[in-house]
């Protein structure tokens, strides 16, 4: 999964469908890709890896099946790319 | 390679491993899927065990894959030393497939479903132990192996999807 932060700073992305509720905090600005995959996190080409915290699970972020509720706080947007579970 | 499965191609790192040369003889471990690792449940009699919340273990999935002494097009060299060329070239080509250093090798699958329409499901993997070809005693023209894939992240995932939240 790839979370992409855009136009605000602080963010803060929290899925409260999970049990418990998980969330990732990014402490800094501007555009920030996270590969969840990889484990890390990138502002252009600069590790920001040391800026992110989290609570709720081993991963970065969690999805549920079906609608999450979804939160951002901080601003600006996140567009989160994901694959499919299929077997 | 047998015909049935001609369009649902398995790549490793993008290269095929269905194709003339060599190919999967036995995938169906490629559906195998992981057991939970965990339990809902307090064991009688088994005091201190805890309540976890149940997770997906990672699994070994196995396949076979028989090489052939052809070239990728199907055709077969002339003369027995040749075979034996070609054959050893074909299970170099493929097993240096399973040898990605300092990374996890990506298994992608075609997959037929109902409707007839085809997804493509990912997984990452290494290989698992060791890879030891066989071939049969005076016997040059073509090898079996059993491959065993460490799939950490027992899911197979289909395709990306994009949401944005703000």
């Amino acid at each position: 999964m790839t979370l992409t932060f855009t136009g605000g700073s602080n963010y803060r992305l929290t899925n409260n469908s999970t049990d418990p509720v998980s969330w990732l905090q990014i402490d800094d600005s501007g555009t920030i890709v996270v590969d969840t995959r990889a484990g890390t996190a990138l502002k252009g080409s600069t590790n920001v890896i040391a800026a992110l915290s989290k609570d709720g699970g081993r991963e970065f972020m969690r999805l549920l099946p079906g609608d999450n509720n979804m939160v951002l706080t901080g601003g600006g947007s996140v567009t989160i790319d994901f694959a499919t579970p299929r077997g | 390679m047998p015909s049935s499965w001609s369009d649902q191609d398995v790549r490793v790192n993008g290269t095929s491993i269905m194709g003339r040369q060599f190919w999967i003889s036995d995938r169906s471990g490629l559906d195998a899927m992981a057991a939970f690792r965990s339990t809902n449940f307090e064991v009688a009699y088994l005091q201190g065990t805890m309540w976890r919340p149940k997770q997906l273990a990672e699994i070994v999935r196995s396949i076979a894959i028989t090489i052939d002494s052809c070239d990728a097009d199907g055709v077969y060299p002339v003369g027995v030393l040749n075979r034996v060329g070609q054959l050893n070239s074909n299970r170099i080509e493929l097993l240096a497939l399973f040898a990605a250093e300092n990374a996890q090798i990506e298994i992608q699958r075609d997959v037929l479903v109902a409707g007839g329409s085809t997804e493509t499901w990912t997984g990452y993997a290494q290989a698992a132990s060791t890879i030891l070809p066989e071939q049969p005693e005076d016997f040059d023209s073509y090898q079996t192996v059993g491959i065993d894939l460490l799939f950490a992240d027992p899911i197979w995932y289909g395709a990306t999807n994009s949401v944005v939240v703000s």
